[in-house]
């Protein structure tokens, strides 16, 4: 049985919007005027115990929304949620003893306390017993690194520093389930690599079920085997990275340096006539843009070399980040049904 | 653990919280001895220049300085604390995390409110007491009954002034600043609680109010016994009432949170 069930699940804020005008305020407040905001649409999906799971959107799209459904603190306009067979919202205290939250943008340490003293606060909590508090909290401060900041003040920390703390606090309780809702926003690439790596560990080692939210595709490659792409309320993807890549980052680019690329230019020129074909040329580089899919990449290469004798040539896949950035913009259509044609491009 | 061990545990949390602020309860103390001393010149003036005493001075001094030594409506860093912070998590949406929580988010709010009580008692509370025992002369109480009624009265009062706490806090659901109920809370407790003057001096028809209003569990009913004026059935009476008063509070503040965190979960905060 999957650890956690979304079934056509949808989610509408009403927000209460002022009127304009002197007594704005005032009328507001005896006849409001409401106004939908729907955050979540129509999202189903299930994960499995053990399984990561990046969840990527651009703002707005309803992650955390979801998240937050997920664990409780909002309950859906519709649909059903299981997480661990239990419904969050009506069983929230069942559900908070399964589940480790982790809000990139709230702290839930004590501000001017030690530490230390935030974990102590979440033993009691979570009636943590003491033996297992002792070796959790020992064992993972060590692999985060955190065991020289169990005494400082949480105010005197840094982001990077109060981020892997947070983490360590919502791992206490040995939840089933992590969530974590940007956990490495503005962090630097040391403080995000550190934080991966122990995710990634603590999916591995102890089958913590993962779901992360980010904007980050390191974060991605380096700890989800699945990933889901929500939009404007709506999964649009639920798959891999790896698949994505294959299937959707179709555009290569090789770029030479020559003393005369004009030569290249009119060998390239037999490679035209395919719609995705492209050829600039700035000074003494040509830049070659082509579907990989239709021409047969040693083909071309060889071509190339024989006969243009390039300096230096080098090779490039489409940045996936753009990728995403595109099917943000135009919807997962546009970069999923063109179908390849005709293999090789040539004659 | 058990959950009495979870909630003395974290009641624990809260004291050691309060505890670094111990500047912020010493310049309590401070103040709470300015006040007294200026309510003893205000009384000791009315007493010399007027005839009419509905009390002995002695009886009166009692009263109004251990109305200063308990007084619930002081502008305390334990009073505001968990108003402001939560109010705080309110605006800012972190209340959110509070509902992940194995512990209700009231009853967290209850040991913290024990935690920061607990530590008023002993940076402000029992210094002044002391003080106004051996500096001003005011009566100890005059049996172990009346002590050990005041101390549960105490404790009940305890009870009243967090249920009427949490409720000003829970307006801040609505109003996003629990500033200014808190101001109104403070001045009506100041008046209705009987805390700067006894409800005796009160008009006939005040008193009559008054007496059927929950504030008076917060000063007038443990004064009152800690004076002696309400002893034996009276006393145990007076209790009860208090304690009726403070399961009310707590009800009230108990539907006031179902509902705001009804919103939450509907409307997000
Ligand atoms: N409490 C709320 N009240 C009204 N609208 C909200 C609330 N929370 C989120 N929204 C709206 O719902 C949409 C999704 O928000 P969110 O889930 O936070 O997106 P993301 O985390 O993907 O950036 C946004 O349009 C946001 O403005
Ligand atoms: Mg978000």
């Amino acid at each position: 049985m999957p650890i956690i069930e979304v079934d056509h699940v949808n989610k509408v804020f009403k927000t209460s919007v002022r009127r304009e005008g002197r007594f704005g305020t005032f009328i507001s407040l005896f006849s409001p005027v409401t106004r939908q905001v729907t955050a979540v649409e129509d999202i189903s999906f299930t994960i499995e115990k053990g399984e990561s799971v990046a969840y990527l959107g651009p703002n707005g799209a309803g992650k955390s929304t979801t998240i937050k459904m997920l664990t409780g603190i909002l309950e859906p306009s519709g649909g059903n949620i299981l997480v661990g067979g239990g419904k969050p919202h009506r069983n929230r205290i069942h559900n908070s003893y399964q589940i480790g939250v982790v809000f990139g943008q709230r702290s839930q340490l004590l501000f001017d306390l030690p530490v230390r003293d935030s974990y102590e606060m979440l033993r009691y909590m979570y009636g943590i017993p003491h033996a297992h508090y002792r070796k959790n909290l020992s064992e993972f401060a060590a692999v985060l690194e955190v065991e020289q900041l169990l005494d400082r003040p949480v105010r005197t920390l840094s982001l990077g520093q109060r981020m892997r703390c947070e983490i360590l606090a919502a791992l206490l309780h040995e939840p089933d389930i992590l969530f974590l809702d940007e956990p490495t926003i503005g962090l630097d690439v040391i403080a995000k690599e550190r934080i991966r790596s122990f995710i990634e560990q603590i999916n591995r080692e102890k089958q913590v079920t993962i779901l992360l939210t980010t904007h980050d595709l390191d974060d991605i490659e380096r700890l989800c085997s699945r990933l889901m792409i929500i939009d404007k309320g709506n999964l649009i993807y639920d798959g891999s990275l790896g698949y994505i890549r294959e299937h959707f980052a179709t555009e290569r680019r090789i770029r030479m340096v020559m003393p005369d690329p004009a030569a290249a230019t009119v060998t390239a020129a037999r490679f035209e006539g395919n719609a995705d074909f492209r050829v600039s040329v700035q000074e003494q580089m040509i830049e070659i843009t082509y579907d990989h899919r239709q021409i047969d990449t040693s083909e071309l290469l060889r071509t190339l070399l024989s006969t243009c004798n390039p300096r230096d040539l080098a090779m490039q896949d489409e940045n996936i980040e753009a990728l995403i950035r595109r099917i943000y913009q135009d919807g997962i259509n546009a970069v999923h049904q063109q179908p390849p044609r005709t293999a090789g491009g040539i004659r | 653990m058990n959950l009495m061990q979870r909630l003395y545990g974290l009641a624990w949390i809260s004291i050691r919280e309060r505890l670094h602020f111990r500047f912020d309860f010493f310049m309590t103390l401070i103040s709470n001895l300015m006040f007294s001393a200026l309510f003893y010149m205000v009384w000791r003036a009315i007493y010399t220049y007027s005839d009419v005493h509905v009390m002995s001075w002695q009886v009166l001094i009692t009263y109004v300085m251990m109305g200063q030594a308990i007084n619930f409506s002081r502008w305390s860093p334990a009073d505001r604390a968990p108003v402001y912070s939560a109010s705080t998590r309110i605006r800012t949406g972190d209340i959110a995390l509070d509902l992940v929580r194995p512990i209700d988010f009231q009853l967290r709010r209850f040991t913290e409110a024990i935690g920061f009580f607990s530590v008023e008692m002993l940076w402000v509370n029992i210094p002044s007491f002391l003080l106004f025992i051996i500096v001003l002369g005011i009566t100890p109480p005059k049996d172990i009954f009346s002590a050990i009624g005041f101390l549960i009265s105490l404790l009940i009062a305890f009870i009243v002034s967090f249920g009427l706490n949490s409720i000003v806090m829970m307006i801040s659901f609505w109003t996003t600043n629990a500033q200014g109920a808190q101001i109104a809370k403070k001045a009506i407790l100041d008046i209705l609680s009987g805390t700067l003057i006894p409800f005796d001096f009160f008009p006939a028809a005040l008193k009559a109010v008054v007496v059927h209003l929950p504030f008076q569990g917060m000063a007038y009913i443990p004064l009152s016994i800690y004076t002696g004026k309400l002893t034996g059935m009276a006393m145990v009476q007076a209790l009860f009432e208090q304690l009726g008063w403070a399961i009310v509070m707590l009800m009230i503040s108990r539907l006031i949170w179902m509902q705001a965190s009804k919103r939450i979960t509907i409307y997000g905060g």
